[in-house]
């Protein structure tokens, strides 16, 4: 993608880009002539125009719904009456409907919520946007969002009826459906309800997947649903789900359509309204349940400016094209209805999957406090302001070699960062003489201010604990959003740091010998970060090309390379972003090792984390490492390692530690990182918990 | 015999066919009491006309369908007209035809391609002989020729690609080195008795309808090809009426059939759209449909008894029973062989008394998903008349422009429609509104309840009935839409039709992507005109129908038209397949879809044919090169 910016980076002046809100304002826009626009979105060539009741009624005629009723009719004994019922119960839950008085009614307070806490603006890319308008005309569209807040589909709605884009059907969590009102008037808006977990229930499986298909194939609006499935917490990407995306691919593959189009979408902050609550939810204390007044409540957050919304729409995948090679003629043996996709097929589908989430990861837009939150938390016991300064500097330099797109505003680095830790004083502290800023110290603020609703009894940590810890998660889930772009680098760092410690320069290597350390270190932290299957030798390659962007190597020969001389800082700083993550693993490692117990899969992170809490005073032990879901990361790597075996017993899930193998990965991650210290008594402390239980 | 009367009573029996068409009988067919079933009662059958006379070039188009006489043409006035005078729109002026080509295809009255009216016969390529193989021949009597026209006229079908080149003035690099003209059966045993020992690649052919390139000769055919003609075996052999069978020979065209099975009050009720020209054997070589295969059947339902005269023997079953269980069903082997294992050579037909009622229908539906629903409903319940079709919007439009200025019946058909669209048509959407053309036929009570069961099931589906003209009107269409193409050629203009059969659920996905495909497939070809993509339901069946394609585009800018051509149909059978629809319905393989066949049977499939062609044909005699 080109460099979407001025070479000035004036917000103002973003080329390619309209600010929505401050377009408006200059228009003399008022929020009332917003939600009484006129509102003439293109429409799907072959779209016949039907009421919303029509939708649901058609997945409930159509044959697989039918065919799976009688299937429970048959195989569950029960009445083909009640079975109906159900079936249309299931739909009406399900359902959107369309109201457009209530949606401009929502768009006149929605616009007025952005306007207040966005203050820098909402701005949307908007050349693709004009391409997009014709494609809606001639095949039916989806559009996947990245998921990192609430406002992700709020925001995208009403972007959509701003540039008169046909207002999306949403695939939304069963959560929203609790809500009073909101709940309906969501459903007004387009949201249709999906039980987060469905895998076994086929009847809801069929009346979902009808319901889904019958509004893509007409094209009554565009489908809009999350591939990640949920909201990230952390800032990174997480792994797609392909439960969905073969939803939305059958009908391409079994020729109900002639096209679909993907539309991956990425929704950057600059600051997320949940930054507190996610914050408190890797810790392992429980969301409160979303409800309306849960929602006034949170209106207090709307006093504060979240900076700006980068909408991106990215390039459409068409399903044709990607899916071209493969015949479907396959399916042209059984009825349609029966849901059988090729082995090729899933295979496919799981790629497309990455393609989808590494797009949207592309296209993302990254503020300095990023950057910033990537500098502090390699010091979580605070550094000088003028030491941040320097390493942002040098932080800017590798980004703009390495294309990374960061908003940098208009002034000096310094200006920029000072700006940004007020923006974000409430997580950060500065401390010092006023008249010599560059000897303040800058550190992780231990004072938090309990988001309300929060039960913190309920957790693992007591809540000393929690207070110092969240905001360095809070922090490290802004750094998070930047570490796509350094993982595979970094993983090369590691095996290059692994013999000497550090790298001479004019040392040479073949990335062949790499291979092995980045196989195993990839394998390791599949669940951290999005790695296409199967692309072992492409990722190899696009670190190496990082390295050699940033001067760090240089190509010599054919297939060898030679590290210059400033390549060791650079690997020196690589490693030390990820050093906790593998810091993380190993513990968790220690913990299955040392503790005799059974473990049950549900509460095991759980476990794990409270004994880190423990040890948290432990030199090389960080807060960071007490995230859930860094812990159930490690143990999901780790079953799918198979050093972890996973069997039922009565209904239960219970891991099982495979010793050797847990030894040797812990040695072996012993061997790129400084371990966290553990004494004897700790480990043996474990074991005698565990005995007395 | 002269000419000239030959034609004029042509014409006549041509009137007859169409009025057959469109009348229901006046009265009740005589029904014919013999009882013989020996081989001596020719007399029975008086061989009437034939239609294709040995020169069949006096008659037909040397570049173009059907008759001479025939053909859509731009008067000075810019007005279109049908000229000759053997249809019933023959001599009449479609006034919204023009602009209505204009509109969908965009054709200019200024922008032309003429086709060279004279071949250059000097040009011609020079045949190959085998003198001792013409030798023996002609001491069988059998009549054989070189002359430069007759091969030429039996060295094609109807491709566009083949009409493409002809209308230049050109010819394909090998074209037949002779052609014989077989009188019958033992004619035909002999012929090809001589074909093994002297190595001669044998082509048979019939009316030359086809549509796949299967009379094309190989260009690496470097044997003599020796084309044989079977119009020449054109008689009703015996005709048995007890058990309701006829024999025939295999060069018999389809209209003379009927006319002369029509005249002793039987028919075999196999009506192909091509019936004016193609003929039995053809329709036995690649597995043809008739329209009303309803009542009657398809060729496969029709055949009790086929003779094929193979380079090992001849291939036959030794009785004519209704049905057997004796290992695989040879005909089926013989059906649709298209020329590559051997001769078909007599046939032997259930007929059926002549219809004592006939009547025509109309529904319009609101769109074309409602009209699919509606025919698949009434396969469903066995109701279906003789011939059920449904044509798209565009082809209901289509069939307005071809409206003549008012005459005959058309003005009554005209008011009826106007009536029709003030007192019903409202809340019809003329942008989507489709139309089903119907045709009874049978004992009139049972035509009355037919046509009650399927007006019944049509209203569930917002159909309604749109009259009786509207679908005589359609189905007199069928045999001059053909003429179209020719026009087309005339103002820049490929069109081609093809078809498809398909599962009554994947119908309209299969219509619907099949159309947008082409319109894409255009647009990559750099077509810069508006691309005509319509589509039909021609008939029925239980478990799908058969859906006729029409594609039309304006090739002016292009490089290579039919290479363009080309591509946009095979994307299109690309997506056919795709939607899990066939390869063809009717048409066949021939060479142009050749290249389908692994997507659409399997190796051990394709392996079993080839070994079946070994054993019958292991010096592959009948070269044409056809289906595998």
């Amino acid at each position: 993608m080109e460099l979407l910016y001025g070479s000035q980076g004036s917000q103002k002046t973003q080329s390619g880009y309209i600010n929505m809100l401050n377009n408006s304002k200059q228009q003399n826009f008022s929020t009332l002539r917003f939600a009484t626009k006129d509102f003439k979105p293109p429409k799907y060539m072959h779209c016949h125009d039907r009421h919303t009741t029509k939708i649901w009624q058609t997945a409930m005629e159509s044959d697989r719904v039918q065919w799976i009723i009688q299937q429970v009719v048959r195989e569950e004994s029960k009445s083909e009456e009640d079975v109906k019922q159900e079936a249309e119960h299931i739909l009406k839950e399900l359902a959107f409907t369309d109201h457009m008085t209530i949606l401009r009614m929502l768009g006149y307070v929605l616009f007025k919520v952005l306007h207040s806490i966005y203050h820098d603006g909402v701005f949307i890319n908007i050349e693709t946007v004009k391409k997009l308008k014709d494609m809606i005309k001639h095949h039916p569209v989806v559009f996947m969002p990245s998921h990192r807040s609430y406002m992700d589909f709020t925001i995208l709605s009403v972007v959509c009826f701003y540039l008169d884009l046909p207002l999306p059907a949403i695939a939304a969590g069963m959560d929203f459906m609790g809500m009073k009102v909101m709940g309906s008037v969501l459903r007004a808006c387009g949201a249709f309800y999906m039980r987060r977990s469905f895998g076994t229930d086929r009847l809801y499986w069929a009346l979902f997947t009808e319901y889904v298909h019958t509004i893509l194939i007409n094209g009554d609006r565009p489908m809009e649903f999350f591939i990640e499935g949920t909201r990230s917490r952390c800032g990174k990407s997480l792994n797609p789900k392909f439960g969905l995306l073969s939803v939305i691919a059958e009908p391409y593959l079994k020729a109900q359509t002639y096209d679909v189009l993907l539309i991956p979408i990425s929704i950057s902050y600059d600051r997320l309204l949940e930054e507190g609550l996610y914050g408190y939810e890797l810790l392992g204390i429980p969301k409160p349940k979303e409800s309306t007044s849960g929602l006034v409540k949170a209106s207090s957050i709307l006093r504060d400016n979240y900076g700006s919304v980068h909408v991106n729409f990215c390039d459409h995948i068409s399903l044709r094209k990607y899916f071209g090679h493969l015949d479907r003629a396959v399916h042209a043996c059984y009825p349609r209805y029966m849901l059988r996709l090729s082995s090729e097929e899933q295979k496919y589908m799981e790629i497309l999957g990455y393609k989808i989430v590494l797009q949207q990861q592309h296209n993302m837009n990254y503020t300095p406090w990023a950057v910033m939150a990537l500098v502090l938390s390699q010091h979580p016991h605070g550094m000088d302001m003028g030491c941040l300064i320097e390493e942002t500097i040098w932080l800017k330099i590798i980004m703009d070699k390495c294309k990374i797109k960061v908003n940098w505003s208009t002034g000096s680095v310094q200006d920029i960062v000072q700006a940004n830790l007020k923006k974000f004083k409430h997580l950060i502290e500065v401390e010092g003489p006023c008249n010599d800023v560059p000897k303040s110290i800058v550190r992780v603020s231990g004072i938090t201010h309990e988001v309300k609703g929060h039960k913190t009894f309920s957790s693992n940590l007591d809540p000393t604990t929690i207070q110092e810890t969240v905001n360095h998660i809070i922090i490290g889930n802004y750094r998070n959003q930047l570490l796509h772009h350094f993982v595979r680098p970094s993983l090369i760092a590691f095996s290059l740091l692994r013999r000497s410690g550090r790298s001479c320069p004019g040392t040479q290597f073949n990335p062949d010998t790499l291979l092995p350390d980045f196989k195993f270190l990839r394998d390791l932290l599949v669940r951290e970060f999005i790695f296409e299957p199967k692309k072992l030798n492409d990722d190899l390659k696009q670190g190496l090309q990082f390295l050699v962007q940033c001067n760090a190597v240089v190509l010599e020969g054919f297939n060898s390379f030679i590290l210059e001389k400033q390549a060791n800082k650079l690997l020196q700083f690589l490693k030390s972003i990820f050093s906790v993550f593998l810091g993380g693993y190993w513990l968790t490692i220690q913990f299955l090792l040392n503790s005799t117990e059974t473990h049950l899969q549900p509460t095991l992170p759980g476990k794990v984390q409270k004994w880190i809490a423990g040890i948290l005073r432990n030199p090389g032990v960080e807060h960071e490492m007490l995230s859930l879901h860094m812990i159930s990361n490690a143990l999901h790597a780790l079953v799918g390692l198979g050093y972890l075996s996973v069997y039922r017993v009565d209904n239960q899930k219970i891991v099982q530690p495979i010793q050797d193998q847990l030894v040797g990965a812990a040695s072996k991650i012993a061997q790129f990182i400084d371990i966290p210290y553990l004494d004897g008594t700790q480990a043996t402390k474990l074991g005698s918990t565990a005995a007395k239980l | 015999m002269n000419p000239a009367t030959n034609q004029i009573s042509k014409e006549k029996a041509r009137l007859d066919t169409i009025a057959r068409h469109i009348q229901p009988k006046a009265e009740k067919p005589k029904l014919v009491t013999s009882t013989c079933i020996s081989m001596s009662n020719e007399n029975i059958v008086k061989p009437g006309i034939r239609s294709i006379p040995r020169k069949r070039e006096e008659v037909l188009k040397l570049h173009g369908w059907g008759y001479n006489d025939s053909q859509f043409k731009m008067n000075e006035k810019g007005v279109i007209t049908f000229t000759g005078s053997k249809y019933k729109l023959s001599g009449m002026v479609m006034p919204q035809l023009r602009p209505w080509m204009t509109e969908t295809i965009g054709i200019e009255v200024d922008e032309t391609s003429e086709s060279i009216k004279n071949i250059d016969l000097s040009k011609i390529p020079k045949p190959i002989v085998n003198e001792e193989f013409t030798n023996e021949l002609s001491k069988t009597g059998m009549e054989i020729s070189t002359d430069p026209m007759d091969r030429l006229v039996r060295s094609h079908g109807h491709t566009l690609e083949e009409l493409f080149l002809l209308r230049k003035g050109e010819t394909n690099k090998r074209i037949p080195d002779m052609i014989v003209f077989p009188r019958n059966h033992d004619d035909v045993v002999k012929l090809v008795a001589l074909a093994v020992r002297y190595n001669i690649c044998l082509i048979p052919i019939g009316g030359g309808t086809t549509v796949t390139l299967a009379l094309v000769c190989p260009e690496n055919e470097e044997r003599c090809i020796a084309t044989v003609d079977m119009t020449q075996m054109n008689q009703i052999l015996w005709v048995d009426e007890k058990n309701l069978l006829a024999r025939i020979e295999a060069g018999i065209i389809g209209q003379d059939l009927e006319r002369d099975l029509a005249a002793i009050g039987l028919c075999t009720g196999h009506e192909p759209d091509s019936m004016e020209f193609s003929s039995l054997g053809g329709w036995v070589a690649t597995r043809a449909s008739g329209m009303k295969k309803n009542v009657y059947g398809n060729i496969e339902d029709l055949l009790v008894h086929v003779r094929m005269v193979t380079p090992r023997g001849v291939l036959e079953k030794n009785c004519m029973v209704p049905r057997m269980s004796a290992g695989p069903d040879l005909h089926q082997f013989i059906l649709g062989s298209e020329g590559t294992l051997g001769i078909i050579t007599e046939v032997t037909l259930r007929v059926r008394p002549l219809p004592e009622c006939q009547r025509y229908g109309s529904i319009v539906f609101p769109n074309f998903a409602r009209g699919v629903e509606c025919l698949r409903e009434v396969a469903l319940n066995r109701c279906a008349p003789a011939s059920i079709r449904l044509m798209d919007n565009q082809q209901f439009r289509f069939g307005q422009a071809l409206k003549p200025e008012s005459e005959g019946i058309f003005s009554s058909f005209i008011d009826g429609m106007k009536k029709f669209y003030v007192t019903k048509i409202k809340g019809y959407d003329p942008a989507n509104m489709c139309v089903a053309t119907l045709l009874f036929e049978g004992d009139p009570t049972v035509v009355a309840q037919q046509e009650k069961a399927v007006y019944e099931i049509a209203a569930k589906y917002q159909g309604m009935p749109a009259g009786e003209d509207n679908g005589q009107r359609g189905y007199m269409l069928t045999f001059v839409i053909a003429y179209l193409r020719d026009i087309g050629f005339d103002y820049e203009v490929v069109s081609e039709s093809f078809e498809t059969s398909v599962p009554w659920d994947r119908v309209t996905d299969l219509c619907r992507n099949v159309k947008d495909r082409i319109h894409h497939e255009c647009i990559n070809q750099g077509v810069r005109y508006p691309v005509m993509s319509t589509c039909r339901v021609t008939q029925t069946y239980d478990a799908g129908a058969c859906v006729y394609f029409y594609l039309a585009f304006k090739y002016r800018g292009l490089a290579d038209p039919v290479k363009s051509y080309l591509a946009v149909e095979n994307a299109a059978r690309d997506e056919i397949l795709a939607n899990g629809g066939s390869i063809s319905h009717h048409h066949g393989v021939g060479k142009l879809r050749k290249q389908y066949m692994s997507r659409t049977v399997t190796d051990a499939a394709v392996g079993t044919i080839k070994s079946v062609k070994e054993y019958l044909d292991p010096r592959n005699i009948f070269g044409s090169g056809n289906l595998v």
